[in-house]
């Protein structure tokens, strides 16, 4: 019997094992610490712009994080409402402590998988790096298994640093993982240092919360899975605060104190959520910057200061935390703090997310340079679920840039790597007006069903909310509006003349028809308002606008990238020769060999391979194709 | 003869020792019994026009002799270039531009004069116009994206009137372009002008004044027996494809004469048909004109041997050389009004039109955006525009928007 074992109790921990055990697969969670599976490391939210889009899509394909959030989120909102159908993002904050609960929960219920604590030591193969038959633990025991997927986060020879002050860990209280991470070294394969940071804890009771600026959550609260019956949690607002003067003052004057300014740090951090130095350093003029004062539970009396992510010495922390508004007697229990550790280069890995050189390995998560849970969440159901079908001589998975933001996350991944930390954003997916996470699950309703993890139910509701979204569509089609029909006064009343008659789509296509007079003549349509499970009226109104309306330009979008996408269907074959290609500089030889695209699409993606030179690689393939 | 390749010092030393690199030096090509004087000239990599090591060969002009040249160079590796392979290997080591390449194929396939001048007008590289445009859209594009990651965090707004007000111009200049990439590529095809007339209408006459003498190329239209002739010149700056309907010329039979069905594909593929009617007749003639009432929109009647005080319509005197209207009405009817050298230096390939025309499109789509849309939809347009301006270009999709992007926005947190 094949078994997987998932090294790692984090975000993308979760998502592998628990999609390995879904599928079917006799699968154990190694985990350094039982206690901390599903634990936030730094800010206590799920989602956001991008990120959100790919919670849904984990969902979808039978994820957990999505349904995590929902029985653990105390405030959720809607980002980038204003900025489209397509682009916008849910974002809720969690309960942490009831998150690690629910996820342990999770796991612990979940057939065909176990859980043990440990620290990995090293994998063990029959022959060189063939045959991977295990994983062998510090404490001396071996877990058998015929593939591993590891996940270690920001373990693997984790460093964590305040001011001038270092110490070994994979999180602050957690020891670090040093030998797994020599032995993946010692295979062969490129490393390099990356850094994180975090913001400061506070205790509630030192904050003046009515300084502050409060921000309350959507009423009601909208669900990020598919299959959530609704959001059991009380919610509460979250506050935003400013920085002042004086806070840039302190940060400036204390600059060659903190570890990332003082020297004191070697990896690359992330661009897009830079520590609260990066932002004064890089951004003088901006004045003022954005601080998010969220609870980190309910049950405690933590607060998360979103945006402060600092490694500046406690001392000087303090300070900082004094001078916002609301805050001048405020205690610190935390300091927030910034982390080094080891990652490896994503290049090294095949589309599925597979460790090229050695056989039986997965790795997914922070270990391959992102940074975020939801990231890390996404590729860690890849890579579990990959893992099983290799285990199961079945081809893999792999999502098109065009079919989810998962996708263009694990294609950015592999073909072009990473110098940063790499963090979704929607402005990474060219196909954007396609991706929208409201339907994700009906735009990966075939991948699903290939991979098997949702049950029938709720397969079924998926497949029941096409169907009824596909027949009143046709309804829509067929319906005629004209000043005697039941739409004419509606269609008035919006301030249109109805000359000639048009179909009810048609109508709903003008700008004038809001959500109220959309609402109206939908509900004229037989079935659109029977409740059904999944079903709402409401977000289905706005789905079906954005389809009418949008449909023009997602057309055209589509289209002008179809060259690209002819390409990513032309195979580069395992045993092509690139060196014996006659007319390839050397500079994109090079880049070739580095990158080793499976396809001609990933080629065309690599930075400095000109689309002349994936012609030339097109016309090769087809020549020794031919012979 | 040109050769091209890596190694070539080591690869051609059983034919002859290369000179040293750019000096015209005499050399003795021998092989199996054959003995060849040559003027041999060396550019070693990269400094050479496909950026490898290129060698020429000038020989003495027998073709056998080439030939057999040729064989021995096979047998030691070398082999007959495709065509384009030498501009191909070019552009892949980056000794060219790809506008730069599509120019240098057009020139070699130039056949008049105004295609040459017109092929070296773009051989320059990229026009700047093209340059300006990526200048402005790159910080719309930029601010875009940032509207839309991170818009309603940090108070980035994309205001649509102030985006569309700032891209009128290029907007505009696209619509110019396209007009003048349309009449390049009429130019550079050349404009295909089907002649049709009753017998004694003036087609010949026309045809002579039009063709000339000299630099007519005649062949003849396979499919179409001997009942069209294509014939290629240049009159006036403007590059002529001229299809002489010869079958409706020979015969009196009036069914045979109106014989347009066998002509039928030269009507369709033609810019325009000239239809000739003598200036005695009143009126074109009625029979032929139903004919040709399929191509209706493209007919231009054409009224020959006319005094031409007062005359409707076109009309030319070919014999006494009046062919001015002629001339207005090809350039009004096929380049949009525009004279050939107006149209140096236009995108003409297939390629770039059809970009061109996306490209125009993508501006025009955003300027009918309503007001109040969502920043999605100028977003993904204008991430539409970059991709095409990119693949305009030749250059890679943009890696480095990215960091343009956010260069200018402290975002993230």
């Amino acid at each position: 019997m094949k078994q997987i074992v998932v090294i790692g109790g984090g975000h993308a921990g979760i998502e592998a094992a628990h999609i390995a055990a879904r599928m079917g697969m006799a699968t154990t969670l190694l985990t350094m610490n039982l206690d901390q599976i599903g634990q936030m490391s730094c800010n206590p939210s799920i989602g956001g712009v991008g990120k959100g889009h790919m919670v849904r899509e984990l969902d979808a394909l039978g994820g957990a994080m999505g349904r995590l959030i929902d029985a653990t989120g105390i405030h959720f909102r809607i980002l980038n409402e204003s900025r489209g159908v397509a682009v916008r993002g849910p974002r809720a904050q969690a309960d942490k402590v009831k998150y690690r609960i629910a996820a342990r929960h999770l796991l612990e219920h979940a057939p065909n998988l176990r859980l043990r604590q440990g620290t990995a030591a090293a994998l063990l193969w029959t022959e060189g790096t063939r045959g991977l038959k295990g994983v062998e633990l510090l404490d001396g025991s071996v877990l058998p298994c015929d593939a591993v997927v590891v996940t270690s986060g920001t373990f693997l020879n984790g460093r964590i640093l305040i001011g001038e002050r270092r110490m070994e860990a994979g999180r602050a209280g957690e020891p670090a993982s040093t030998h797994l991470a020599e032995q993946l070294k010692s295979l062969g394969l490129r490393c390099r240092r990356l850094k994180t940071g975090t913001s400061p804890r506070l205790a509630r009771a030192s904050i003046d919360f009515h300084r502050l600026e409060v921000q309350p959550g959507d009423a009601p609260p909208r669900p990020f899975s598919f299959f959530s019956p609704g959001i059991p949690q009380p919610q509460v607002p979250c506050h935003i605060v400013h920085t002042t003067a004086e806070t840039e003052a302190i940060v400036r004057e204390n600059l060659p104190k903190s570890s990332l300014y003082g020297g004191h740090i070697e990896g690359v951090g992330p661009r897009y959520c830079p520590s609260i130095e990066d932002k004064f350093v890089k951004f003088p003029d901006k004045g003022r910057h954005q601080i998010f004062v969220e609870p980190e539970s309910l049950e405690t009396e933590e607060i998360y200061l979103a945006g402060l992510s600092t490694s500046m010495p406690p001392e000087v922390q303090l300070r900082m935390v004094r001078s916002l508004p609301g805050f001048e007697v405020a205690e610190i229990l935390r300091p927030g703090y910034a982390i080094e550790y080891d990652s490896f280069d994503p290049l090294q890995l095949r589309r599925d997310l597979a460790v090229d050189e050695v056989e039986g390995v997965w790795f997914a998560g922070q270990i391959n340079g992102t940074t975020g849970y939801e990231e890390a969440a996404g590729q860690g159901l890849l890579a579990g679920l990959n893992a099983v079908r290799w285990l199961r001589g079945q081809e893999p998975v792999i999502l098109g840039r065009d079919q989810a933001y998962l996708g263009v996350m694990v294609d950015d991944l592999v073909t072009k790597g990473t110098d940063e930390p790499y963090r979704m954003l929607t402005a990474r997916a060219e196909h954007r007006l396609g991706l929208a996470c409201d339907v994700a699950d009906a735009r990966l309703l075939a991948v699903a069903r290939e991979i098997g993890a949702l049950t029938s139910r709720e397969l079924a509701l998926v497949e029941a909310k096409v169907e009824r979204r596909e027949r009143l569509r046709t309804q829509c089609d067929a319906a005629w509006v004209t000043q005697t029909s039941p739409f004419g006064p509606i269609a008035t009343g919006a301030g249109l003349r109805l000359d000639a008659g048009l179909a009810l789509s048609d109508l709903l296509r003008r700008q004038q028809m809001g959500p109220a007079e959309a609402d109206v003549c939908l509900a004229l349509l037989e079935g659109w308002a029977e409740p059904q499970g999944g079903w709402n009226p409401a977000w289905e109104r706005d789905l079906l606008l954005f389809d009418l309306r949008y449909a023009p330009y997602r057309d055209r979008e589509a289209r002008l990238l179809e060259g690209h996408r002819a390409w990513d269907h032309v195979r580069i074959p395992a045993d092509f020769r690139l060196e014996h290609l006659h007319g390839l500089s050397r500079e994109v030889l090079e880049k070739l060999t580095l990158h080793r695209p499976e396809t001609l699409g990933q080629a065309s993606r690599i930075p400095g391979v000109t689309p002349a030179a994936v012609t030339l690689l097109h016309l090769h393939i087809h020549r020794s194709e031919r012979i | 003869m040109r050769v091209s390749g890596t190694g070539l010092a080591a690869r051609l030393a059983p034919l002859l020792s290369l000179p040293e690199p750019r000096r015209a030096s005499l050399r003795t090509l021998r092989w199996e019994g054959f003995r060849e004087q040559a003027l041999v000239l060396f550019f070693p990599a990269p400094a050479s026009y496909t950026g490898e090591d290129l060698v020429e060969f000038q020989v003495h002009g027998n073709p056998l002799l080439v030939r057999r040249l040729v064989e021995r160079l096979g047998s030691l590796g070398v082999r007959l270039a495709e065509p384009g392979e030498f501009t191909r290997r070019a552009l892949l080591n980056g000794k060219q531009g790809l506008l730069e390449a599509e120019a240098l194929r057009d020139l070699v396939g130039a056949e008049t004069d105004t295609q040459i001048r017109l092929a070296q007008a773009r051989a320059g590289g990229l026009p700047s116009w093209l340059l300006e445009s990526r200048q402005a859209l790159a910080p719309w594009v930029a601010r875009a994206e940032a509207a839309v990651d991170y818009g309603e965090e940090e108070g980035i707004l994309l205001d649509l009137l102030v985006l569309n007000g700032d891209l009128a111009p290029l907007r505009s200049r696209f619509h110019v372009e396209q007009s003048r990439s349309r009449a390049a590529r009429h130019l550079q095809d050349g404009l295909r002008l089907a002649l049709v007339g009753r017998p004694n209408a003036g087609k010949s006459t026309l045809f002579n004044a039009l063709a000339g003498e000299d630099r007519a190329i005649v062949t003849e239209i396979p499919g179409t027996t001997r009942d069209v002739l294509e014939v290629r010149c240049e009159w006036r700056g403007l590059p002529l494809r001229l299809y002489d309907t010869a079958g409706l010329r020979d015969t009196e039979d009036p069914v045979e004469r109106l014989g347009v069905a066998r002509v039928h594909p030269v009507l369709e593929g033609a810019d325009l048909v000239l239809h000739l009617w003598p200036a005695p007749d009143p009126a074109p003639d009625p029979v032929l004109q139903a004919a040709l009432a399929p191509f209706a929109g493209k007919v231009l009647e054409v009224r020959t041997f006319g005094d031409l005080a007062g005359a409707p319509g076109v009309a030319i005197a070919a014999h006494q050389g009046d062919l001015d209207a002629l001339e207005v009405a090809l350039r009004d009817r096929i380049l949009g009004g525009l004279a050939p050298d107006a149209c140096l230096g236009a995108l003409a390939t297939a390629r770039q039109v059809a970009l061109l025309d996306d490209l125009a499109r993508q501006l025009d789509l955003l300027a009918g955006l309503a007001p109040g849309c969502p920043p999605e939809l100028p977003a993904s347009l204008l991430q539409g525009a970059w991709g095409l301006l990119a693949r305009l270009t030749g250059e890679d999709r943009a890696e480095r928007t990215l960091d343009e992007l956010f260069s200018g926005f402290c975002l993230g947190k």
